[in-house]
């Protein structure tokens, strides 16, 4: 059997919402399942709702895909979800042959995958040669246009951005202290907000809100918006000498200014990297208008790659695709253009069920580590990319400390040394988080992973290592503690 | 200016041979820089313009740029020292063709933003008192509780029922399980609001569990509850739960040690912890006990008197429970009416007698009690007065003194009375008489704290008479089973004469509660358990049965069954409730039978999911742990 979506915790990773999860817990009874089964390919089952026939509930598992014949406009429904929790808890029975919905349906969708295939492989194929100069014509005229479309938004932005500036200058001239937190100030951050959506830089609007968070929230405060301010200023200059940028570059400033890219434009752009990628950290944030904002970072363990997936998902939907901390993936990835290539696209991920340990990243392979390779790895991204807003950032021989005020920190490792930790850096965790990381590590030393964000430390995952076998393999890692991304 | 601001190196180390070319460099360095970029920010421009340190000519940067040879830093390796690298930078900032002060100001902190931020170091000065704990002992595979049940227990901690977590913990407990590390932090919490859950929570909470809630003073309630401390230690430094748990024991071993170490220590403590030390006398208590008792009865603290007064009540030989005989025997009258037998009759105290009070008694009622001052003291004088006193005196048994008092223009002080006395008395003969009182909280609580106080087979000798006793139908059923699930202990199954006789009682009445014949049939056989029972159906139940079973009560029970029947009836009991109900005829209205109504059903499935779960995870490898 095969031993995805096998507990609970994957799941509901692919439930929309938490009343979806709830309603699918309601479900989890196989007594209001008629009928029910599964095999490799699927899951199965007959649920009965309110009305007279029974719902059919099917899960094609390689998806994994969900269809069910009720009214509800969730996806996946709670039938769907209830059926994967029953098979999690090994309540449904294998070995029954599928009815004939159920082959029906999983025939319909190998169908479409092919037909899908064919199309993408056509497509693929260079334009035959005999193709007429009324389509050449057709082609660069399309081409022109896209490079007008494109030059007017670096104008829209520009000149947004140029508003931007002035705005910030004269905050500068009068001085940051006379920022307050009332209302009419509010007001006037919150237009220029607006105006960087108006202007096609929703990155900036983001950067904007981020910046007015800072605002009265501590002592010294001022200090923490003019970095922000500075930051602003990186890409106002960015976007002014755009011509003189490397495509790298620029591809770095148009992501810090939020254009969108999309999937086929970043596959068709980077090489796939096939690599065996370990998901090392996992985060759920909840955005203005119900939009659900997901970071998966995964550690590749052939190419020693990190990578970092973002995805969203709106108004109470699933996410398409689960992932589970711990849990190797087979399958590529294609890197989004950048000088410091981390944010990445993944194509046919498939489970492994082949049990591999995830390997430590290999900078992390000399022993003793230390935590300077790390902090050496991390330097070297922000210096390649000072726009980036999230790093990822691996700490071995840690420890996760209470500190007073309900804060958390950590033990920093000295340099080159497993036992000595002379300095405490606060990080940022929830407090269930922290308590269960404590009760399942029991104070022995971890390697933590987490997102770093411009001094902020996101812990997402805690490891412990194994020594390598000798000098040249790299250290792997067994998985101690991760943050649950589920909804509360 | 106070700004402390450390602009650290961009790259991790730079070679000391490196360090000799800062010799010539004029530059401030970065720290300052940026503390005077962010001086200039915080006032604005306009007030605090910028240091002409940092306003060089375009000429001085690019000499500065050939002297440290950065003017492509990419083909620059290895950097001069870091620092004047960060100030070269900043100084080109500043030096880019700039329309105003505010712009070169913001250009000069993009740079040192991104050198603060990609040269991040810890501070050693933050949290530096935050020490690293020892870390906890090793898990023990043979005490740890397999992977899949967690999101089972995750569960049934976070909704309960109290009854499920009480079986779960016990269960967990008497297969020397611990609770699993991930819900450690959950568990800890919840025993915080409940005592109840604390109690059993605690055994299974393992080193694991002790170690972590040290860090949290919420929790301080888990912390060494079992630790490896010496007596000595315990007893001088302990917490004060850890102190009495500890006199408890002693008690048990040593009594006259321990009440010799509880009466040097007395003079030193407060009332807050003199109160429960004292109240650990209770265990084990002999005459002995009664000079150091007496000496109480004149504490400061008036509950440490009244405890006191209580516990002599205790020695029926003690001089102060002598005095109470004798100022209860002075009110009560041996009478012969008319040839009839001579019958008892008592008559409340007219007036207080000042000596009262020394001996634990109110005298003034309190403000709640319904009735007059003589009832108050007639109710006090009793509930120090020992219960054997008036076994001795009237001759009657526990029972025939409730029917006697019935019958007394006194009836509610002495019922009341006697209820506190039992609370510290701990009678059991008292158990059934206790039973025929007017059911309210305070029976409950004496209840429960005698039954606390029967051996098992007591216990189950007592409940197997009450079901045989009691009468056909839902009602009489409910009214048995209910005080038997509540009273009986937190998470144990019955015992397996109990658990049938409950089976049976129950699937017979359920089975059958609306049908007059099969009601003739259970009173032919009501002592014998072995009706074909297994292939019931709750067809038979009518309208009139179904309210029966309905409601919070009734349902209670049926779940609590559930969680409390022995192994051997649960499945039976299980496939009972869980199969469908009749079809909805048209006599009959659609309602569900009460046990499958949506909120019942689901806790039943819980019940039955983690029931079976446990037994499957605990028993495929109690062969390799020890059995506790």
């Amino acid at each position: 059997m095969l031993r995805v979506f096998a507990t609970e915790a994957e799941v509901l990773a692919l439930s929309p919402d938490a009343a979806s999860s709830k309603a699918a817990k309601g479900l989890q009874s196989i007594r209001k399942w008629p009928s029910s089964g599964c095999d490799d390919q699927a899951v199965w089952g007959e649920c009965q709702g309110s009305g007279s026939t029974p719902y059919q509930t099917q899960v094609d598992l390689s998806g994994p895909t969900f269809k069910c014949s009720c009214p509800s406009r969730k996806f996946p429904c709670k039938h769907g979800l209830a059926l994967l929790l029953l098979r999690a808890q090994g309540l449904i029975a294998e070995g029954a042959p599928q009815p004939a919905w159920v082959t029906q349906w999983l025939n319909q969708r190998q169908e479409k995958a092919q037909k899908k295939a064919a199309q993408a492989a056509q497509a693929a194929t260079p334009v035959a040669p005999q193709t007429g100069q009324e389509e050449k014509s057709t082609a660069s005229a399309s081409a022109v246009a896209a490079q007008r479309r494109v030059a007017k938004r670096w104008d829209n932005t520009e000149s947004g951005l140029q508003e931007l500036a002035l705005w910030m200058q004269d905050m500068v001239t009068h001085g940051l202290a006379t920022v307050g937190s009332d209302s009419a100030t509010h007001q006037r951050w919150n237009t220029m907000k607006a105006r960087m959506i108006d202007a096609q830089a929703p990155g900036m609007a983001a950067r904007v809100e981020q910046a007015w968070q800072c605002v009265d929230s501590g002592p010294q405060w001022q200090n923490a918006v003019l970095r922000q301010l500075g930051h602003w200023q990186l890409v106002i200059d960015a976007v002014r000498r755009r011509e003189q940028l490397a495509p790298e570059v620029l591809a770095d400033v148009q992501a810090a200014l939020g254009w969108p890219l999309d999937k086929a434009t970043v596959i068709a752009q980077s090489s796939a990297q096939v690599d065996t990628w370990f998901v090392i950290g996992q985060r759920l944030i909840e955005r203005e208008g119900r939009l659900l904002e997901r970071h998966v970072w995964l550690q590749g363990n052939e190419t020693g790659h990190t990578a970092w997936l973002l995805d969203y998902t709106q108004g109470g939907r699933g996410f398409d695709s689960a992932w589970l901390v711990g849990q190797g993936y087979r399958g590529a990835l294609h890197f989004y253009r950048g000088a410091s290539p981390v944010r990445a696209v993944a194509v046919d991920m498939q489970w492994c069920t082949a049990q591999m340990p995830c390997q430590a990243p290999a900078f992390m392979t000399p022993e003793p580590c230390g935590v300077a390779p790390c902090l050496h790895d991390l330097q070297q991204r922000i210096a390649r990319n000072p726009l980036g807003m999230t790093q990822p950032f691996w700490c071995p021989d840690t420890h996760l400390l209470s500190a007073s005020g309900g804060q958390w920190c950590m033990a920093w490792p000295d340099q080159g040394s497993h036992s000595a930790h002379t300095a405490r850096v606060p990080v940022t965790i929830d407090d269930a988080d922290a308590w269960q990381l404590l009760a399942l590590g029991g104070g022995i030393p971890l390697t933590l992973f987490g997102a770093w964000e411009q001094g902020r430390w996101h812990i997402l995952s805690a490891w412990t290592r194994t020594p390598p076998a000798s000098p040249t393999t790299p250290q792997t890692l067994q998985l101690v503690w991760s943050h649950e991304a589920v909804l509360p | 200016m106070t700004h402390t601001i450390h602009i650290p190196t961009a790259k991790p180390a730079s070679p000391p041979s490196t360090a000799t070319t800062t010799e010539h460099h004029a530059l401030p360095c970065a720290a300052t820089l940026w503390a005077a970029l962010q001086h200039s920010a915080l006032i604005g421009v306009q007030r605090l313009p910028l240091p002409p340190a940092l306003c060089l000519t375009p000429a001085q940067c690019a000499q500065y740029a050939s002297t440290f040879n950065l003017s492509d830093p990419r083909t620059n390796d290895p950097s001069p020292d870091p620092s004047s690298a960060i100030a070269w930078a900043l100084q080109a900032a500043l030096c880019v063709n700039a329309q105003h002060p505010s712009e070169q100001l913001l250009r000069a902190s993009a740079v040192a933003g991104v050198c603060e931020h990609a040269g991040w170091q810890p501070d050693p000065n933050l949290h530096s008192n935050v020490s690293i704990p020892e870390p906890a002992p090793p898990l023990q595979p043979a005490r740890s509780v397999a992977h899949t049940l967690i999101p089972m227990l995750r569960h049934v901690l976070r909704n309960g029922p109290s009854l499920l977590q009480a079986y779960t913990l016990v269960t967990l407990h008497q297969h020397g399980r611990d609770w699993p590390p991930a819900l450690l932090a959950q568990a800890l919490d919840a025993g915080r609001q409940d005592t109840g859950l604390r109690a059993l929570l605690l055994p299974v909470l393992g080193d694991r569990g002790r170690w972590l809630a040290q860090f949290n003073p919420a929790w301080r309630y888990a912390c060494g509850v079992q630790s490896d401390a010496n007596d000595a230690q315990i007893w001088e430094e302990g917490s004060i739960t850890q102190r009495v748990a500890w006199l408890h024991s002693q008690r048990q071993r040593d009594p006259a040690q321990a009440r010799m170490q509880l009466q040097t220590a007395l003079a030193q403590l407060p009332a807050k912890e003199r109160l429960p030390l004292v109240q650990a006398l209770h265990v084990g208590l002999t005459n002995e006990d009664e000079p150091l008792l007496e000496q109480l009865l004149c504490d400061r603290s008036k509950e440490v008197r009244l405890h006191a007064a209580k516990l002599l009540s205790c020695l029926p030989d003690s001089a102060h429970s002598q005095r109470m005989c004798a100022w209860v025997r002075a009110l009560l009258q041996h009478e012969q009416h008319d040839g009839a037998k001579a019958q008892w009759t008592i008559q409340a105290p007219e007036e207080a007698d000042p000596a009262w009070q020394h001996h634990g008694v109110c005298m003034q009622p309190e403000t709640h009690f319904k009735g007059g001052p003589r009832a108050w003291w007639l109710q006090e004088l009793l509930a120090f007065t020992p219960l054997s006193f008036w076994h001795d005196t009237l001759g009657l048994e526990p029972e025939a003194l409730v029917r006697w008092a019935r019958h007394s223009d006194w009836k509610a002080p002495l019922l009341e009375g006697w209820l506190q006395a039992l609370q510290t008395q701990h009678d059991t003969r008292w158990i059934a008489a206790v039973h025929m009182m007017p059911s309210n909280w305070r029976t409950e609580q004496v209840y429960r704290t005698l039954h606390e106080q029967l051996s098992s087979a007591q216990r189950q000798t007592l409940w197997l008479q009450r079901l045989h006793a009691c009468s056909d139908g839902a009602a009489p059923l409910i009214r048995v089973l209910e005080p038997l699930l509540r009273n009986w202990p937190a998470g144990q199954l019955l015992s397996p004469a109990l658990s049938q006789a409950v089976f049976a009682r129950l699937m017979r009445t359920l089975s059958h509660c609306n049908d007059a014949d099969a009601d003739a049939d259970v009173n032919a056989d009501v002592n014998a358990d072995a009706v074909p029972l297994h292939n019931a159906t709750p067809r038979a139940i009518g309208p009139r049965a179904y309210s029966d079973w309905s409601g919070h009560q009734a349902t209670g029970i049926l779940l609590h069954s559930a969680c409390t029947l022995a192994d051997t009836e649960f499945e039976p009991f299980i496939a009972f409730l869980q199969q469908p109900g009749p079809e909805p005829s048209q006599s009959q209205s659609a309602t569900p039978l009460p046990w499958q109504e949506r909120n019942v059903a689901s806790q039943i499935d819980h019940i039955v999911g983690l029931r079976r779960a446990l037994h499957v995870a605990l028993s495929t490898s109690t062969s390799t742990s020890s059995n506790h």
